[in-house]
């Protein structure tokens, strides 16, 4: 979308020139009109005027005016002197914007051209177009309809209708299925309502003994002790910091055309999982993320470290690393940020408004502008050089100064220490007496860096490390024979070992975390300072100054700056440069921050709460879950919608409570029955009148074949990238090193841009390039592939069939039993039972290769349990 | 059963049919119990569509060359370049350079005139000179990014900024494929850098229309095989598990009444089935004649074996019905150095089994209605990286396409007297991706699916159709 063509120019400011003068002379009529209007209609007017559903550039050049008013880039010419007159430069061909743009004309036409601006750009016809048309109109900046557009409006708490319904959720839903003369589905049985909602709050199956449980207990209030059971769990942040790692595009490699690893990225996601099972608010939940580092000092360990973690939210976008032109690349990297924060958060996608004013949402690029402003004040790398590194912020505690001091004293004498050895090296035999001088001063550097080695522990450590390797590697070459020498190495490195783990209880290797900081002239230019306009996306065409303004149809028009500005003369524009303005106090992300969290802000909460309805229900209450602009859905319940927002704000943003009010309706409690009539009625049952049958997601369909066959890892935390941090994870040679068989829950597995877990690829996992917040449901036949042939489906069959025959060894029905119910969580009826008995059989009956009855029986158990976890009944909650 | 975004479509249309139970490589086929929708039975994601305008190719065959072929060196022979070997270039070098380069370096091969039409190809590739008469060659191709990465995207997708769907996807999306047991769009030995998978990834078009890979750049083609395509499992126990599965999925349907998706992943299953006996006979070459391996320059040891298997298989694909197949020779033409090495060592690999490629389907009658389409991700600059090397080029390269509806032995465009800009009829790369798409029978400006809020293209909003190389 951005436009790449670079303009050799910049926009000069509209001069009112003279008409052209009335009396123009015949000979100037007759050369513009053999000479200059057939070139500007035959190989400029396609683009530029004669189509007016394709005018390029905003260019028109059918009149001496439009000319003269010009495009985007500015005029087009500048009366008598052509050098200035852009429609010149871009047909001489030598500037980087070139037209037209499939060739070169004829000299000769360029020559008229040139002549005709010379002389002042006769227009014969010009008598009504003299003067340039004011470039915009003035007046207000919305439309009364863009403003009243129902994203924008304050949440209002609504009342619920009155119905019998005790839940206010189920008031609303039901208040318009009566209205439609339908009515809820009946609430569903035990067995189906508990796996409904372990899937829906863990990712993973109800165990036998649950639904034992569940079932057993009769009181009113056992579903609503199960959802908080369900909520307590460590399971629930896994499956739940998910949903909101897709929307963070989550990833453990940069992907895009570098794909270098991102070795930190999982403290983030780590620290995602946290704050979901801790039920933080929401608003703080945000505020991390976006400002983690500039939030008010805190005296909490705990706390600081998770501030700094969720800067991560920033930092892991994927970026061309190899991007030439650095000054895009700013750009870019702000883009992406602001994008992902926009469709995130606010459900707006403001990416459109780089390039144009948005088509659709009241967006000005302005506006865009001002709010990228933020992003490229704000340091998100470590520098812009190929191939770039994502900025990193040290998690620990400082180190203590004489420890920093020492490493820096290490550092440079080291740095002597290859100089001066570098000399000696060159030293020629004829400068001999150079020999002795040059070898003390080498002496005593080395002293002093050992002296100072012992004071930075990690160095340390790693030299005493490799001293130890290599006494071994002295020792195994040492005969046994010669016994003293033996004892002389073992003594060494024993020393040594004794040493290493004096010292491995005070150094820890430094922790880094991928984040931001505030931007600075050295961070690449990140000072904090407005942005110009981008005319078309691209720096070359700077228009008017971003001032720091958030969006100006909800902060209004007249919204105070969000940061000081002091304006910076030194800004000048100058040609091909990105242009900035105003020197701003800070880079805004804080105030950004607070601004989204508002509880006034009309988007943040009803976006969240949408988000978290999706997940419930698999629909959102707006479908469009990203996109609550005019192109996105309308709410079905705009009151419910609202009443959600208000309940999860005025609950301290607290993400369990909304889970409760949901999951404790009667909408959600229902039946997934099928009814003709309301099918008829509502095909999309928009207005829920049954509980929508739901395809697991990828991790769930491999969380829940890991659970049942009896193989899960619970472990939580910590990662799974075999790749070190920055290193290459793909390249041109070498598959994806990742490796994912591990037995960990899904969310641990390294998520690998441009490479994608085969597994994860074929069950709609989203591309974790770009934030996505509604992931698709496919059924296609890779998917049917891997179940049949995949050695993880092979393997986890095999270990499903030894667990049943192992629990229930001497009874054949008794283990089909039990397969239903892990698998299924309700038990096989007779027929299934024969049914599932006469398969074994056949199985069992065709392995005629197989002698060993045991590995016969494996086998054809082992075939039974791949088909059970290929059912359809495996892969859908009801 | 979710559907994304289906702001923009009724409630029930085709394109909700596609995203919820797009049945992978091949058709879905809806049973009795959705009657009201039997009328799109045979209407799944890769059914055959009709195109917009008249079409002149049914498929394509695309050789990557990844790395950046030197244009000076191949197609784009420039006289002025060796009178001038050594001095400074003339002109203004870009604003954006990928790296500083020297002075001007004149080829070190000799161009001769090919075929009746006499396009001057130079030494490098003898074979293919040979098949001059039936090249269109495009030697005013110009991109944006002059890094792999971003040139490899924009080559693949047309935008080297954002995930976007690939060449092959579109095509795929916009014609569906010409057999159901195989997917539409196929790519063999693909890199894994630069890109990735999002080179041959569907982005957000649904997710059939993603490209197939036949193993990866790092392995040899005859090793190369596409995933879980073959188990442990003996085919009768397969079948024994299948019939029970289906008994399974029919009865817990009966129960829980009708649902597309249900249904659909039933069929996924035979679907599977039939696609696990195909596809293995499709990548077997060993029924091929001797002659043909010859052809491609198939044998133990020789140079050519490898990308001589890869041109094989694309033809085997192509002739199989899938819609749109890559074939990738990577990531081998990046000479910053070495050129006279490199260049003609892989050009050696390359050369004979792209002639025998372009032989054998004109034999088989084949090359009428399949688009070749040849060429790297930039080219390279004219002037020396070193004494012996260039530096990356997108400012002008050299293409080249063959059969489906191009002319034969034609020369399209042209640039500088040095060849470092594309001058004469410009094509952009979006302009190529317009052509490819209008041969195929596909209005790049009506070819669009609408996500996140806008109608997207493959040519975002740009694109060209360069009408002048039709045949």
């Amino acid at each position: 979308m951005t436009g790449r063509v670079a303009l050799a120019f910049i926009a000069f400011a509209p001069s009112l020139s003279p008409a052209a003068d009335p009396a123009t002379p015949p000979a100037a009529i007759e050369q513009f009109e053999k000479r200059v209007r057939p070139v500007l209609l035959e190989h400029c007017g396609k683009c530029h005027g004669t189509d007016p559903k394709k005018i390029k550039g905003g260019l028109k050049v059918l009149s001496r005016a439009e000319l003269l008013t010009g495009g985007d880039a500015g005029p087009a010419i500048v009366p008598g002197n052509p050098d200035k007159s852009l429609l010149v430069q871009v047909m001489r061909y030598d500037g980087e914007m070139k037209m037209p743009p499939k060739g070169k004309l004829a000299d000769a036409d360029v020559a008229a051209i040139t002549e005709w601006v010379k002389a002042g750009a006769p227009w014969p016809d010009a008598g009504t177009s003299v003067a340039p048309t004011p470039p915009k109109p003035a007046g207000p900046l919305f439309t009364a309809e863009q403003k009243q557009f129902w994203a924008f409006q304050p949440v209002k708490p609504p009342t619920p209708p009155a119905t019998n319904s005790a839940s206010p959720v189920d008031a609303f839903l039901v208040a318009k299925l009566t209205a439609a003369g339908l009515k809820m589905a009946p609430d569903v049985d035990r067995r189906t309502l508990l796996r409904r909602a372990t899937y829906d709050l863990t990712g993973l199956p109800p165990t036998p003994e649950e639904i034992d449980a569940f079932e057993k207990n009769n009181s009113p209030d056992a579903y609503a002790k199960v959802v908080n059971r369900l909520l307590d769990s460590t399971a629930y942040g896994e499956r739940w910091g998910r949903h909101w790692l897709d929307v963070a595009r989550y990833a453990d490699s940069n992907g895009l055309d570098e794909n270098t690893a991102f070795g930190n990225a999982w403290r983030y996601r780590d620290y995602v999982i946290r704050s979901f099972n801790a039920d933080k608010p929401f608003d703080t939940f945000v505020k991390e993320q976006i400002a983690g580092d500039l939030l008010a000092p805190t005296t909490d360990e705990a706390v600081r470290r998770d501030r700094l973690t969720a800067l991560g939210y920033l930092a892991i976008g994927a970026k061309l690393l190899a991007e030439p032109d650095k000054q895009k690349m700013l750009i870019d990297i702000a883009d992406e940020q602001l994008d992902t924060l926009g469709k995130g958060l606010m459900g707006l996608t403001l990416g459109c408004a780089r390039c144009h004013d948005h088509k659709f949402d009241p967006i000005p690029t302005r506006d865009y502008y001002s709010l990228l402003g933020i992003f490229t004040s704000t340091r998100t790398m470590q520098g812009l050089g190929t191939v770039a590194k994502a900025f990193e912020r040290p998690l620990g505690q400082p180190e203590r100064p004489e420890v920093t001091a020492a490493r820096k004293k290490l550092e440079t004498t080291r740095k002597s220490i290859r100089d001066l050895e570098r000399q000696f090296a060159k030293l020629k035999p004829s400068a001999f007496f150079l020999y002795a001088p040059v070898s003390v001063k080498l002496d005593k550097l080395r002293a002093e860096a050992e002296q100072a080695e012992k004071l930075v522990p990690d160095v340390r450590l790693e030299r005493l490390r490799g001293e130890v390797r290599d006494i071994e590697t002295q020792f195994g070459k040492t005969t046994e024979k010669d016994k003293a020498r033996r004892e002389e190495l073992h003594v060494e490195a024993e020393k040594r070992r004794a040493e290493i783990k004096e010292l491995e209880k005070t150094a820890v290797a430094p922790e880094f975390v991928l984040g931001v900081e505030e931007g600075s002239a050295a961070g690449y230019g990140t000072q904090p300072r407005n942005v110009f306009v981008q005319i078309r996306g691209n720096y070359v065409t700077p228009g008017e100054e971003a001032p720091a303004q958030f969006m100006r149809v909800i902060a209004g028009e007249n919204a105070t700056a969000f940061v000081s500005t002091t304006a910076n003369p030194a800004e000048k524009p100058q040609p091909n440069k990105t242009r900035f303005g105003a020197t701003r106090s800070a880079s805004g992300r804080l105030e950004l921050a607070n601004w989204l969290t508002d509880p006034k802000h009309p988007l943040t909460a009803r976006v969240f709460v949408n988000r978290v309805w999706q997940h419930h229900f698999s629909e959102g209450i707006v479908r469009s879950v990203d996109n609550f602009g005019r192109l996105g859905e309308r709410p079905t319940h705009p009151e419910l919608l609202d009443w959600l927002a208000h309940e999860f704000v005025t609950h301290g943003w607290s993400v369990k409570h909304l889970h409760r009010v949901i999951m404790l309706s009667a909408a959600y409690r229902q039946a997934g029955t099928h009814d003709a009539k309301a099918a008829l009625a509502d095909p999309d049952n928009r207005l829920l009148w049954r509980f929508p049958r739901q395809r697991l997601d990828a991790e769930a369909i491999r969380d829940g074949l890991l659970a049942v066959a009896g193989t899960l890892d619970r472990t939580p935390g910590g990662t799974l990238l075999s790749t070190k941090n920055f290193e290459y994870v793909t390249t041109d040679q070498s598959g994806n090193r990742a490796k994912y068989d591990t037995a960990r829950r899904s969310v641990y597995l390294p998520v690998i841009r441009n490479n994608v877990f085969a597994f994860f690829q074929t069950f709609d996992f989203p591309d974790p390039s770009t934030m996505n917040g509604k992931r698709v449901n496919t059924v296609v036949a890779p998917q049917a592939l891997y179940l049949l042939n995949s050695p993880f489906a092979a393997a986890e069959s095999k270990a499903f069939a030894a667990r049943l025959l192992k629990a229930v060894p001497d009874d054949d029905a008794g283990r089909v039993t039990l397969a239903y119910r892990l698998a299924y969580g309700r038990p096989a009826t007779t027929e299934e039972v024969s049914q599932s008995l006469g398969f074994v059989k056949e199985i069992e009956g065709s392995l005629t290769a197989e002698n060993d009855a045991p590995t016969r029986k494996a086998k054809a158990w082992a075939g039974l349990c791949q088909v059970i976890f290929a059912s359809n009944e495996f892969i859908y909650v009801e | 059963m979710p559907t994304f975004c289906r702001t923009f479509a009724p409630a029930v249309t085709r394109r909700d049919a596609l995203r919820t139970t797009a049945n992978g490589f091949g058709l879905l086929a809806l049973g009795g119990l959705l009657a009201q929708q039997q009328s799109r039975a045979a209407d799944g994601p890769l059914a055959e569509r009709k195109p917009h305008l008249k079409p002149r190719a049914k498929r394509v065959i695309f050789l990557f060359m990844h790395g950046g072929p030197s244009q000076v060196d191949t197609f784009d022979p420039k006289p002025l370049l060796a009178k001038h070997d050594g001095k400074p270039f003339p002109g203004q070098k870009p604003r954006v350079q990928f790296a500083a380069t020297g002075n001007l370096l004149k080829s070190p091969w000799a161009f001769k005139p090919g075929g009746n039409s006499g396009i001057q190809v130079s030494d490098l590739f003898p074979e293919v000179r040979k098949m001059a008469d039936e090249l269109t060659v495009i030697r005013s191709v110009h991109a944006d990014n002059s890094a792999h990465g971003g040139a490899l995207l924009q080559l693949h997708t047309g935008s080297d900024t954002f995930v976007r769907p690939s060449i092959g996807s579109w095509a795929t999306y916009g014609l569906g494929s010409e057999n159901e047991n195989l997917p539409g769009f196929v790519t063999v030995c693909p890199t894994l850098g630069h890109g990735g998978v999002a080179n041959w990834s569907s982005a957000f078009l649904p997710a059939a229309y993603q490209g197939t890979p036949i193993g990866h750049s790092g392995i040899q083609c005859k090793d190369a095989k596409i995933n879980d395509i073959t188990g442990d499992m003996a085919t009768a126990s397969q079948r024994m598990q299948l019939d029970l599965l289906d008994k399974m999925n029919r009865k817990h349907l009966s129960t829980s009444g009708p649902d597309a998706a249900l249904e659909g992943r039933i069929n996924a299953f035979e679907l599977a089935f039939r696609m696990q006996a195909e596809a293995p006979k499709v990548t077997d070459i060993s029924k091929e004649s001797k002659d043909t391996l010859e052809m491609y320059g198939i044998g133990d040891k020789l140079p050519t074996d490898n990308f001589g298997r890869q041109c094989l298989l694309a033809r085997r694909f192509a002739e199989s019905g899938v819609r749109f197949v890559q074939v990738s020779h990577s990531y081998k033409w990046d000479q910053h150095g070495e050129l006279r090495k490199d260049h003609a060592k892989n050009a050696l690999e390359v050369d004979k089994p792209i002639a025998g490629l372009l032989a054998d389907l004109k034999r088989r009658d084949l090359l009428k209605d399949t688009l070749v389409w040849w060429g790297g991700e930039f080219g390279r600059t004219p002037t020396a990286q070193g004494g012996d090397g260039r530096d990356h080029n997108p400012h002008a390269f050299s293409m080249w396409l063959a059969g489906g509806g191009v002319k034969g032995g034609f020369v399209h465009g042209a640039t500088d007297e040095f060849g470092y800009y594309a001058a004469e009829n410009k094509v952009h790369m979006h302009d190529l991706h317009a052509t490819i798409l209008a041969l195929l029978g596909l209005d790049h400006q009506k070819l669009t699916y609408r996500h996140a809020g806008r109608d997207f293209r493959l040519t975002d909003v740009k694109g060209h159709v360069v009408e002048e190389i039709f045949a």
